[in-house]
């Protein structure tokens, strides 16, 4: 049995202390606040020394080396990367002198300083160097075990992980990632995935350290502890701290501290120790009550487990049925293949917010698009995606290097599609599944699909021990039995329903199947997917590549995971139903409605009012051609809907975006009539308005809706656009003739500019009435500058210009006092 | 022990905040009360204008953000020195935030000039569409500010101090005018932001910000 094996024997037979706080301790010896402890390895080595022989004495099994910050960037902010490897390797012979050779010496590796890529600064590269390099000094200087501690972020540990990997050969790795008083990372990581995450990268140990004290630490080690088998740490901080007179305090005793190790213990702990504000008391108490105590047995609920970063999804026996969504594939879709194409991923993104919001569990990613940098293309598509959808992502690419940059970008578990039987394929791909700590699907097949089951599952036994041999977790593989096309191989079909059985009962390995495939080349495909899903699923079948937005295919599904024991109680179809339910009464509620008989003029006047944008331009034409004049049109029909808008909007019955919805709908038809107006001469124009956005400003969308509406309701209207400076909209007032001047301002910066042209206005005696209106306008500021009148918002500017050409002022009412 | 990132005038970016557009706080933006979802808009005409926007808005966001955080050196009756500046914090609403706190974090954050420049150009043809993808784009500047906040307050909060509330320029008599500095104070540039000779921010849906780290009384 190798050291590494000794160890974990060891932890599997009774509980571990690890060391409490240093710097707080340091500080105590001299250490200056602010200054760098990794540095005392070098310059004060009595003192660290004499703290961990304190905790050697308190009880602790394994010490932490003082190299926290003694990594690449860290030790360059005081000027000393050039002794990391002393400070290190010191730093372990401190660790040595103090614990004896009864005292496992732990390497300590905290986080790097910086963010990680994609969502962070450094990249990945970058961050999995910085790690590695420490992780090599360590290892170098002959530590028991590593410990990564204190990541607030899943991409950095990862990178931590990766950089262990690389140079630790069999010492054991314990891996702390740091979680707030809500249970979850900085960037919302819960435990559960964290789990995932860090035993699929091969961690020995997992846990949680830091940032919060004992009481919220708890139901943070509970979930780690059900969420894996490993051996669960933990190191609180002595409560929350509190900043006294320039100093922090952590305000928890040791007392205190030690009345939750036997709570940490009966939740799963096994390896106890203390971070910021513990002291050898407290180790000393702690120990007392636990040291080799047998670990509490543990239940865990097997599963293959895939993430995003901060969701896990459980593929396996008794757990939902996973759909992974098929969609975001460019094969014979050439619009979505062009956009790849051309770096641009809005489509891609667009299609997974479909997928989530159609219900899948998880999405495969295809970007193969020939002639294309496809690696470059899944790394943009992997960041773009996990931006938009929080589910986990199927990795999916004929090219390992597409594979490869898909699961950099990634922080969470994804799953990669696929690895075959086939020796090149099993030499490429696991390398890379046990790297990156992903799951595979694993097609049950060569070079040729095999007919018979039997065949299949002795590709699948094959696989399991090319995975035995490459380190991958039987867990970590789905089979795929593949689905073969039953208008060409009937007999195939039926054994692909074998296989599943097979699988299920004597390897106990998930499955999955690209469900598509089977239908095709035969008429109501639909129906072929729904009954071979059902039967597939009563055959053990646990994920399927699919379409998520086929209706009758999930409830297909759901119906048929009654039967497979994976909705306990029926809960699940049960408000399945209730959906379904509800949106087709929403459905027949709306096709009655469409089929109530109305005149054309009445579908337009409703149009109008409803804000339906897509019929209006067909109904104005069906209008005009059943005889309507283009004038009683306007003015009969369009001009009272938007009045009686304009009502519903006064009593707070419709709002503003159904008047902007309702101005687009009657300019599209208004767009229609104008011409025919204009050539009859029937067109009156109430009044003549030039608006602009005052100079130095730049919003304009309001001023825009605005303009709309005044035009629908008979003004002649000229927009000037942004940034205008007050003598062109003087000038454009006296080329257009106008009777209001009306502005727009969203800044405290530019408002100015509208007394500016106010004042020129009254100065130069000209014959234009002055509206105002704007985010940061009000009526008491538009009085001030001598405005005529004043819109609050897109809702009362046609009212208030009405008014000014009535003669009347307009809001300014709201001012006085 | 742990390591606070942006103390010591260490700058922390974030180049890509992952996002969700709740339905809810859109409606609330346009105004509509009681609403959680848009499907419940009897108006299936607006309800489609909303959710286009929605969806257009998932493809044309890219959220980023950058912070600082500077210990604060000096208390006056009109203004907050910082070790980095003594003009950034001027006025009286600034020194009554920060008069308690030992540093202050300057942050800004973006969703980028895509949104924008795709509302530029419908508003001329589809001023509706252009409208309703505006309301969303600016909802969600505040929801990348309320993002890069609740990873500050985790800072704030490790180091064991308790947070101010998140104030920005404009607000109080903190005036617009900080905003050149505080632009530079945060080396804003790292994430694609700044602002117009008036003080609006480019892209327009962004945000600057100050959060204060008070000692405990």
């Amino acid at each position: 049995m190798g050291a590494c094996d000794l160890i974990l024997e060891r932890l599997s037979r009774g509980v571990m202390i690890l060391d409490g706080s240093m710097g707080a301790l340091l500080q105590g010896r001299g250490l200056p606040s602010g200054y760098a402890p990794d540095l005392w390895n070098l310059e004060k080595p009595e003192a660290i020394e004499a703290v961990q022989r304190e905790y050697v004495q308190a009880g602790s099994d394994i010490l932490l080396t003082n190299t926290f910050g003694a990594s690449r960037r860290r030790l360059a902010e005081y000027d000393a990367y050039g002794k990391l490897k002393d400070i290190n390797r010191a730093a372990v012979a401190i660790a040595r002198r103090a614990g004896g050779s009864a005292t496992l010496v732990a390497g300590d590796i905290g986080p790097s300083g910086t963010t990680v890529q994609p969502f962070g600064e450094i990249p990945f590269s970058e961050a999995y160097e910085i790690f590695r390099e420490q992780a090599a000094e360590l290892v170098a200087a002959g530590v028991d075990l590593l410990v990564i501690e204190t990541m607030f972020d899943l991409q950095e540990m990862k990178a931590a992980l990766m950089g262990c990997n690389d140079v630790r050969g069999r010492i054991p790795l314990m891996a702390f990632m740091t979680f707030t008083q809500d249970g979850l990372t900085d960037t919302g990581t819960d435990p559960v995935t964290a789990a995932a995450v860090l035993e699929g990268l091969g961690a020995d140990i997992i846990g949680a350290n830091c940032s919060t004290g004992p009481e919220h630490m708890l139901p943070v080690v509970a979930k780690l502890a059900r969420a894996t088998r490993l051996p669960i740490a933990v190191q609180p901080n002595a409560g929350l701290p509190v900043q006294k007179a320039g100093v922090t305090i952590f305000p928890m005793t040791a007392a205190e501290m030690a009345e939750y190790a036997p709570k940490f213990y009966e939740a799963g702990a096994s390896v106890i120790g203390g971070c910021c504000g513990t002291t050898p008391e407290y180790i000393h108490m702690a120990a007392r009550q636990l040291k080799g105590k047998p670990p509490v047995p543990r239940t865990f609920i097997p599963g293959t487990r895939i993430t995003s970063r901060m969701k896990t999804v459980v593929i396996g026996a008794g757990h939902p049925f996973c759909i992974i969504g098929e969609k975001i594939n460019p094969t014979g879709r050439k619009k979505f293949a062009s956009a790849i194409a051309e770096g641009r991923m809005d489509m891609v993104v667009a299609e997974a917010r479909k997928e989530f919001e159609a219900g899948a569990n998880a999405l495969d990613v295809n970007v193969g698009v020939p002639l294309t940098d496809e690696p470059m293309l899944m790394g943009k598509a992997i960041t773009a995606i996990q931006n938009v959808v929080d589910l986990p992502l199927v990795i999916d690419s004929s090219y390992v290097e597409a594979l490869e940059q898909g699961l950099i970008n990634y922080p969470g578990k994804a799953l990669v599609n696929s690895i075959n039987a086939e020796q090149e394929r099993i030499e490429q791909i696991f390398p890379l599944v046990k790297k990156y700590g992903a799951a595979v699907i694993a097609l049950c097949a060569e070079d040729e699909i095999p007919e018979k089951a039997a065949d299949r599952i002795r590709n699948a036994e094959k696989i399991l021990q090319h995975a035995r041999d490459y380190g991958v977790a039987a867990e970590n593989i789905i089979f795929d039995p593949l689905a073969l096309v039953v208008s060409a191989m009937q007999a195939g079909s039926a054994q692909t329903l074998e296989t599943i059985r097979i699988i299920a009962r004597e390897l106990g390995n998930a499955t999955s199947l690209g469900l598509s495939n089977v239908s095709f080349g035969l008429p109501n495909r639909h129906l072929i997917n729904q009954n071979f899903l059902s039967m597939a699923v009563a055959a053990g079948l646990d994920a399927a590549i699919m379409s998520p937005y086929e209706a009758e295919l999930k409830q297909a599904l759901s119906a048929a995971s009654l039967f497979a024991g994976r909705d306990p109680d029926c809960r699940r179809y049960i408000d399945f139903q209730t959906v379904v339910e509800s949106e087709k009464k929403s459905a027949a509620s709306a096709a009655a409605d469409a089929a109530r008989p109305r005149t054309t003029e009445e579908r337009i006047y409703e149009s109008v009012v409803e804000g339906d944008r897509d019929s209006i331009e067909k109904l104005v034409n069906q209008a005009l051609s059943e005889g309507s004049d283009p004038f009683h049109l306007f003015v009969d029909i369009m001009t009272p809907a938007i009045r009686h808008l304009g009502d519903l909007f006064g009593a707070r019955k419709k709002f503003i975006p159904h008047l902007v919805a309702a101005a687009d709908t009657m300019k599209r038809g208004v767009a229609i009539l104008t011409p025919l107006l204009e050539a009859s001469g029937q067109i009156e124009h109430k009044g003549t308005i030039v608006m602009a956005t005052v100079k130095g400003d730049i919003h304009d969308i309001g001023k825009s809706v605005c303009a709309i509406m005044l035009r629908n309701f008979g003004f002649k209207v000229f927009d000037l656009g942004r940034n205008v400076p007050h003598e062109t909209i003087l000038q454009a007032a006296a080329e257009h003739k106008a009777e209001i001047i009306g502005l727009s301002a969203l800044m405290t910066t530019t408002m100015m500019q509208m007394k500016v042209v106010a004042d020129a206005v009254r100065e130069q005696r000209l014959p234009y009435k002055v509206l105002v209106g704007g985010a940061v306008v009000t009526p008491r500021f538009a009085a001030e500058i001598g405005a005529d009148g004043y819109s609050r918002d897109v809702g009362d500017c046609v009212a208030a210009a009405e008014a000014l050409v009535d003669g009347r002022t307009a809001g300014l009412h709201s001012a006085a006092g | 022990m742990y390591t606070v990132k942006s103390l010591g005038g260490h700058l922390v970016v974030i180049n890509s905040i992952p996002f969700e557009i709740e339905e809810k706080r859109v409606l609330r933006e346009l105004r509509i009360p009681r609403l959680k979802h848009v499907k419940e808009l009897k108006e299936e005409g607006v309800a489609k204008a909303i959710k286009q926007a929605i969806d257009a808005a998932y493809t044309l966001i890219h959220g980023r953000a950058c912070y600082k955080t500077y210990r604060i050196v000096d208390v006056q009756r009109d203004r907050v020195t910082t070790e980095a500046s003594d003009t950034i914090f001027f006025g009286a609403n600034m020194v009554k935030l920060l008069a308690k706190s030992d540093y202050a974090t300057l942050l800004a954050t973006t969703i980028g000039p895509e949104l924008e420049r795709k509302v530029d150009h419908l508003k001329k043809t589809h001023t509706a569409d252009a409208y309703f993808l505006d309301v969303v784009g600016g909802w969600m500047a505040d929801y990348m500010a309320d993002r890069v906040d609740a990873i500050v307050q985790s800072e704030v909060t490790r180091s064991g101090y308790a947070r101010t509330m998140r104030y920005s320029p404009g607000y109080g008599d903190w005036d617009l005018t900080v905003q050149r500095e505080l632009l530079g104070l945060v080396e804003a540039k790292s994430i694609g932001l700044s602002c117009t000779e008036t003080y609006i921010l480019q892209p327009r849906k962004s945000v600057t910000a100050v959060i204060g780290w008070e000692r405990a009384t």
